[in-house]
């Protein structure tokens, strides 16, 4: 088990740096340059090409793109993700790590809620397999999920938000007049992560409950479970210490998507909230050719990817034996 | 500066009709009598003054103000911008949000455009610059006692000096600062001089009949005594995110991608001008615009901007929102065209780009998909701007002769495969739209490429990133035709950056066009120092661009903006929703 888990560890700095190779070229190759958002026509700026060659000149974006690739590796080595690309830079890492709170804790709580009501949800679907409720469960569960999550948020938003029912602060993560500390605060954030946390959890639900479904009906269809009910074994006995320890299994493999989930963010979900998390300020990075940034998310995001693939197959290697043999 | 303004325009008779109609249900200011000038229709375009209009009490108590309700100081003022700020240094800052900030609420400039006459104002400048008779020096004098937000770190106060003007001009024209869109304002610009504590001298490389206006509002200044004096390190310097100015307004807090939050100036020196009336002034940055209504309901802002012109409606008709807000309707100096590249076989030809404009039903998309928000232009400026020769109509949607002058270039469809032909070349282009057109716009679009195709030219829509068609095509004239929005000066926009043969390879001259005249023409007006002479430069402009037809000027839409009815004296000014003069309604 060591040597294999070893293996794998040495296995990731290779991907990883193919990782970084792959994102640095394509978001050199792309169009466009780290000023564009000043060249525009309809803006007010006025700026000639000679003064964006010349400022590309001064940021070193001339250099051969190699040149280019293998210092920012040099820094990278050392954990030195560098200074955004524009006209006013700031150290990458700071930026990142401020969106990185904000999506790891909005995520942390979608997950465990989508993990907290799918994987019940899904058990008893596969206890009442069948029946009209269990029909209309799913049912309704595939309507969620066909839900595109833009049009679910604006849903959730024209309820809650706008109208006569507004309760709920639509967009930020504070609101100005809320202290920064103490409960007050804390309430006030909970307000504003309401809405964003149901919309991820719900998007994620229908999956989560199918997969714990499907689960454990191939389990509860096996002999030695068939036998147990016919030995008088109760119900829940059957479904939550027989069948769902290794029902459960397609859940643990979908770990390795999850743990990513936490760090990558929802792009929709928050520019629909206006949330300062990974997604915004990956999208925002690639639009404005912030290469550095670019890189630093796509760095981020790959760890937590294997971190997550190596962290089910571990759990998965300890549920089943037969994993950890193969 | 802030191009974002609204030009006076010609009022129609029957939008006068209209007009009248809407003057008994709240319309508080009538479109002052313009002239008037001819369109396809026969009727003249919809280009009047700013509209706004009460549904509710409470809208016309807003909008009125009114001697019971006297101008009291108070409250917060929230509105929205498009997008976060990068920087809030003066001089590096290069976005129109950011320009908008600085402008009017950190760092205003020297000299600035009055809201309703249009006329130049001296705001920092103590005066109008003394003018050298060859229109090359300008000796500019600063207002005295302006002080910085923040003195000396042993707490003296600092005022305004033009030590801090020549610090500012060194950085600014330093290649090492990234300060692109000021040096691209500034061009003309050779040399800034110290005389003593309050005069400078600009030296200027070329007489330019703008260049009070350009650099008295283009140059920004900041405080010599806290900044980086390095040039390689002034872009980061931390006073891009903690500016400290000495406009009416200070920074207080700026929660990233949340919003930024500022406090009035107590030193503020032009407050008998610009009173700012509110406390505290709240900027959301909200990257989705269509969202502000909901914003807006939300109580979040107080001033909102409707992007889309059915929901626009939708929301007037409604009871409710008459309680919540008043509604405003005006026209920015913005315009939306299509670019023909003159290097096409087919678009060299002046007539086969007068049958393009003569294809494209402009009217129908004002009235259907606009729903009258939208006015059609002839020219490269706004609808109603002086510079614009009202002998000129925009041409009309006339497919038969559309199909005359494709005849008359040689165009047929010779192989009978339903497309015109030309020495063995098929009529189809690519029309490039940037991925943030509106809808409005885009339907637009389809029914173009629907009249084309019926006279016998294909023509394929590709929706392109706004990057790629801004920074790669359209400079290096990889398309055929192309949507591009401008947005520009206030009064008297220059051309040279879209039509002068210099800025083929240099400027925004993307369709290639090379005209002796058009050259001749710009260059005289921008040496022509009176005003007459100049317009009557423009006026040979406009006709020779609509004889040339370059491009397909389409329109110029209306800005729709909501006002909250707790605020009073609304007004919407000709440069647009400026505030200064609002005030809050006693609670």
């Amino acid at each position: 088990m060591r040597a294999w888990l070893l293996r794998r560890l040495l296995l990731c700095v290779p991907t990883l740096v193919g990782l970084t190779l792959v994102t640095f070229l394509l978001s050199r190759l792309a169009p466009g340059g780290p000023f564009a958002s000043i060249f525009d026509p309809e803006g007010a700026a006025r700026v000639s090409q000679r003064e964006i060659e010349a400022t590309r000149t001064l940021l070193g974006l001339d250099r051969p793109l190699s040149v280019q690739y293998l210092e920012w590796l040099r820094r990278f080595a050392t954990l030195d993700f560098g200074m955004t690309l524009g006209i006013a830079p700031e150290p990458v890492a700071t930026k990142v790590g401020a969106a990185l709170r904000v999506t790891f804790w909005l995520q942390l709580v979608s997950v465990t809620l989508m993990l907290g009501l799918g994987v019940p949800l899904g058990v008893w679907c596969a206890a009442r397999v069948g029946t009209r409720r269990e029909k209309t469960t799913g049912a309704l569960l595939f309507l969620l999920h066909c839900t595109p999550l833009l049009l679910l948020g604006t849903l959730l938003m024209k309820l809650f938000c706008v109208g006569p029912l507004r309760v709920l602060p639509m967009i930020g993560l504070r609101s100005p007049d809320a202290p920064d500390h103490g409960l007050a605060g804390a309430l006030d954030v909970l307000r504003h992560a309401a809405l964003p946390v149901a919309c991820i959890a719900l998007a994620g639900l229908p999956g989560i409950a199918r997969y714990a479904r499907a689960g454990m009906l191939d389990e509860l269809a096996k002999p030695f479970l068939v036998a147990a009910a016919a030995r008088g074994i109760p119900e829940r006995r059957r479904l939550f210490v027989h069948a769902l320890r290794v029902g459960i299994l397609p859940i643990v493999a979908l770990l390795g998507q999850i743990v990513p989930f936490l760090v990558v963010g929802s792009v929709t979900v928050e520019k629909l909230f206006s949330l300062p998390g990974m997604g915004q300020l990956a999208a925002e990075a690639i639009l404005a050719r912030d290469y550095p940034t670019v890189m630093a998310v796509s760095v981020v995001v790959g760890v937590a990817a294997m971190a997550g693939f190596l962290l089910a197959d571990v759990v998965q290697a300890l549920l089943d034996r037969r994993v950890r043999l193969a | 500066m802030n191009r974002k303004v609204v030009r006076n325009g010609t009022a129609t008779w029957v939008v006068a009709l209209a007009a009248a109609t809407l003057v008994t249900r709240g319309f508080v200011r009538p479109a002052p009598a313009k002239a008037v000038h001819a369109t396809s229709s026969g009727v003249g375009e919809d280009v009047a003054a700013p509209r706004s209009f009460a549904i509710s009490d409470a809208g016309r108590r807003s909008l009125r103000g009114g001697s019971s309700e006297e101008p009291r100081r108070g409250g917060t003022f929230s509105q929205h911008t498009s997008a976060e700020y990068r920087t809030l240094n003066n001089v590096t800052r290069g976005t129109q949000p950011e320009e908008v900030m600085c402008r009017l609420f950190l760092y205003p400039p020297l000299i600035e455009l009055e809201p309703d006459t249009l006329e130049l104002v001296p705001l920092l400048a103590a005066d109008h610059p003394q003018i050298s008779a060859d229109h090359l020096r300008y000796t500019w004098k600063l207002r005295p006692g302006v002080k910085w937000q923040r003195g000396r770190p042993d707490g003296t106060p600092v005022e305004v000096t033009t030590a801090d003007v020549e610090f500012s001009w060194k950085m600014l024209s330093d290649p090492k600062v990234p300060a692109l869109s000021a040096r691209g304002a500034l061009s003309l610009v050779k040399s800034v001089q110290a005389v003593d504590r309050t005069t400078f001298v600009v030296e200027m490389k070329e007489p330019y009949f703008k260049t009070e206006f350009e650099f008295g509002t283009n140059f920004r200044i900041m405080p010599e005594h806290l900044c980086e004096h390095d040039p390689a390190k002034f872009a980061t310097d931390p006073l891009g995110r903690a500016p400290v100015g000495y406009g009416p307004y200070r920074l207080t807090t700026w929660r990233e991608r949340e919003y930024v939050e500022l406090e009035r100036n107590p030193e503020w020196f032009a407050a008998d001008r610009l009173p700012y009336f509110a406390d505290r002034l709240r900027i959301r940055f909200l990257t989705d615009v269509s969202r502000a209504p909901d914003l807006f309901e939300q109580g979040e802002v107080a001033l909102a901007t409707v992007n889309d012109v059915s929901r626009w409606e939708a929301l007037k008709k409604d009871a409710r929102w008459g309680e919540l807000a008043t509604f405003h309707e005006y026209y920015l100096a913005s315009c939306i065209y299509v670019v023909w590249n003159h290097a096409h076989f087919a678009f060299s030809d002046a007539r086969v780009r007068r049958a393009m404009t003569l294809l494209f039903p402009r009217e129908q998309v004002r009235d259907a998909k606009y729903l009258g928000h939208a006015a059609v232009i002839s020219g490269p400026w706004p609808a109603g701007a002086a510079e614009l020769d009202p002998l000129v109509a925009p041409l009309p949607f006339d497919p038969e002769q559309a199909a005359r002058l494709l005849a008359e270039a040689g165009f047929a469809d010779r192989d009978g495969d339903g497309v015109l032909d030309r020495d063995g070349k098929t009529f189809r282009f690519e029309l490039k739209v940037p991925a943030t057109t509106t809808p409005a716009l885009d339907a637009g679009n389809l029914w173009f490429q629907e009249k084309l195709k019926r006279v016998g030219v294909e023509m394929t829509i590709r929706r392109v990133e706004t990057q790629q068609l801004l920074t790669v095509d359209l400079p290096k004239h990889d398309f055929e035709g192309s949507q591009v929005g401008w947005t520009g000066d206030p009064t008297e926009d220059d051309l040279f950056e879209r039509f002068h043969s210099h800025s083929i390879d240099h400027g925004r001259n993307y369709c290639g066009y090379r005209s002796e005249e058009c050259d001749r023409l710009i260059e005289a007006w921008r040496r022509e120092f009176d005003r007459a002479k100049r317009l009557e430069l423009a006026h040979q402009l406009h006709r020779r661009l609509a004889e040339d037809q370059p491009a397909t000027f389409l329109f110029n839409p209306q800005s729709l903006v909501l006002a909250t009815t707790k605020l009073r004296n609304v007004k919407i000014h000709r440069l647009g929703a400026r505030w200064h003069d609002w005030w809050f309604a006693a609670p």
